[in-house]
């Protein structure tokens, strides 16, 4: 009887999150041409092959993968830097830098445009401060074909959550370790980039995977924020999925398959990185 | 230098919020004036009138109760994965991920499809299950890391002083975990509240909840509405947060950031 026990607390669990499971598998056969409800009975693999020839595509996946990739990337070296920055502070968790936790996504791409588009606060600012005659003469710097809009909306919401994970340890860390470092008499630069830094890798790089998946298959931002030309992936693939003719759908579940595809490798990548952190974490403790 | 370049990053938050104050009162505001021409508020109360309400308190309402289900569900999960061993477990953790690391895009997809087949499609229950599900893992994750270190043996020495399995949960084990589940279904609030395209397609536009009505007008550049429910949505995400997300870092020493993972 006790047995069981572990899993009969897990059944509400596994039931809301198997029955999502579950259910992508019916995109997966409607992507493999099996869509009953449209008159489609045979499975064919000419969607993939339509789809993967399709330059659409490509446009999209590259824009996505670099807004991810740059998103990711900006907000872990931020979210470092500023972690080590409010280490020796006496209140290390400010509610102040904690708020964009807490601010929901519209939100904050309202924010990036009243700071960055062309009448935004950064135009004024250059028309007060260098002349700048008109609107337009400001660099396009949201719904751009370099996603800095997107990009900068992310790494505002994404660099406290960063901090949020790598503090604890980070402060954990240099308590100890590299108190060591330094008494051995290692430079402060030294000791932070050859001991705490490699020692908090574990947890920013699974917050670098959680950011990067976020970014890469995300909706909101890339919608309000992002170019029209190539449009972000999740917008184009919605875009598919929100075609009227019925007979469409499998394209649709084609560009949905394909994400959840990348889905299935940034989790392997964060059990491998969440592994190596559960170890690391060992190893600090004792 | 240290303090110039956090004061810098301070600014970088309290800019936007100060912009959306002027914007929400603003009257005229051309390019390239550096402050608003006049202030009004006119159009604030022509927008914030009986229905507009009645949404924001539904809207609270049902993504208060999206957190307390994933909360109830998350909390029994959290024990079995903290406390005990079984075949099984890692497969469970590594499904758990499934809500935060596939493209939310994709699977919300599925979500419609599914709650199209149990035929709750476009009804306020259907959005309140889908918010618990993207809720979930992060309830489940911050709850372990305290079940952890809070452990069984108090409720044990509880047991062998002669209590019952449930009077042992209810006046041991819940009490010490009572911070943590309000900060938990806090967190869930917060990023149920926040949740735009997953309520527009499992809801259908018929199911208006408070990002319905702010996102549009975002989208569609009305700067003074979009000020105004930005910080409505702000101030109601940001408070929740702030009032009840910090009551369990000063209860547990050492415990995991309330906010982890959070998006």
């Amino acid at each position: 009887m006790r047995r069981f026990l572990p899993y009969g607390l897990l059944l509400p669990v596994l039931l809301m999150v198997g029955l999502l499971v579950f259910s992508l598998l019916d995109g997966l056969l409607q992507s493999l041409g099996y869509f009953p409800a449209a008159g489609l009975n045979n499975f064919t693999l000419s969607y993939y092959k339509a789809v993967l020839g399709d330059s659409t595509l490509h446009g999209s996946l590259a824009y996505s993968l670099y807004l991810a990739l740059v998103s990711a990337l900006l907000s872990t070296l931020g979210g470092i830097g500023l972690s080590a920055l409010l280490l020796r502070c006496k209140k290390p968790d400010s509610w102040l830098f904690r708020l964009p936790i807490a601010m929901p996504h519209a939100v904050v791409a309202f924010f990036a445009i009243i700071l960055l588009s062309q009448t935004g606060l950064f135009s004024r600012l250059a028309a007060a401060l260098m002349g700048m005659e008109e609107p337009g003469a400001f660099p396009l710097l949201v719904q751009d074909k370099a996603g800095f809009g997107v990009i900068f909306a992310y790494v505002f919401k994404q660099i406290p959550y960063v901090m949020s994970v790598v503090i604890l340890l980070m402060r954990r860390v240099s308590g100890t370790y590299t108190e060591a470092a330094r008494t051995l008499g290692a430079s402060p630069r030294r000791a932070f980039f050859s001991v705490t830094l490699p020692l908090c890798m574990p947890a920013v790089s699974t917050a670098f995977i959680i950011i990067f998946a976020y970014a890469f298959g995300a909706y909101e931002l890339p919608f309000l924020l992002g170019a029209t030309l190539p449009r972000a992936l999740p917008v184009q693939a919605n875009m598919e999925f929100l075609s009227p003719d019925l007979r469409h759908r499998p394209y649709a579940m084609v560009y949905n398959s394909l994400m959840l595809l990348f889905g299935v490798l940034f989790i392997a990548l964060y059990l491998a990185a969440f592994k190596k952190l559960t170890g690391d974490n060992k190893a600090v403790k004792s | 230098m240290k303090k110039l370049l956090l004061f810098l990053c301070g600014l970088c938050i309290l800019l936007p919020l100060g912009m959306l104050v002027l914007y929400a009162f603003a009257g005229r505001w051309p390019w390239p004036a550096l402050f608003p021409e006049s202030f009004s508020a006119a159009r604030l109360y022509d927008t914030l009138d009986g229905s507009t309400l009645s949404v924001l308190l539904r809207s609270i309402g049902s993504s208060f109760l999206s957190a307390l289900l994933s909360t109830l569900v998350a909390a029994p999960a959290a024990r079995a994965i903290a406390c005990y061993h079984f075949p099984g477990k890692r497969i469970i953790r590594a499904l758990l991920l499934a809500p935060v690391l596939l493209p939310s895009t994709a699977y919300f997809v599925g979500l419609q499809t599914l709650f199209t087949r149990l035929g709750i499609i476009d009804t306020t229950l259907a959005v309140i299950l889908s918010h618990a599900i993207v809720i979930l893992p992060y309830g489940v994750w911050t709850l372990t890391d305290v079940m952890n270190s809070v452990g069984l043996g108090l409720e044990e020495q509880a047991r062998s002083l002669g209590a019952s399995p449930f009077s042992a949960l209810a006046t041991v084990t819940l009490p010490l975990l009572l911070p943590a589940l309000v900060s938990v279904t806090a967190l869930g609030f917060v990023i149920s509240f926040g949740q735009y395209f997953l309520t527009l397609m499992i809801g259908g536009g018929r199911v208006r909840t408070f990002a319905m009505l702010a996102v549009p007008y975002i989208q569609g550049g009305d700067r003074q509405l979009s000020a105004l429910y930005s910080l409505i949505f702000v101030g109601i995400s940001a408070g929740i947060y702030s009032l009840f997300g910090g009551i369990m870092a000063r209860h547990y020493k050492d415990a995991a950031a309330i906010g982890k993972g959070a998006m």
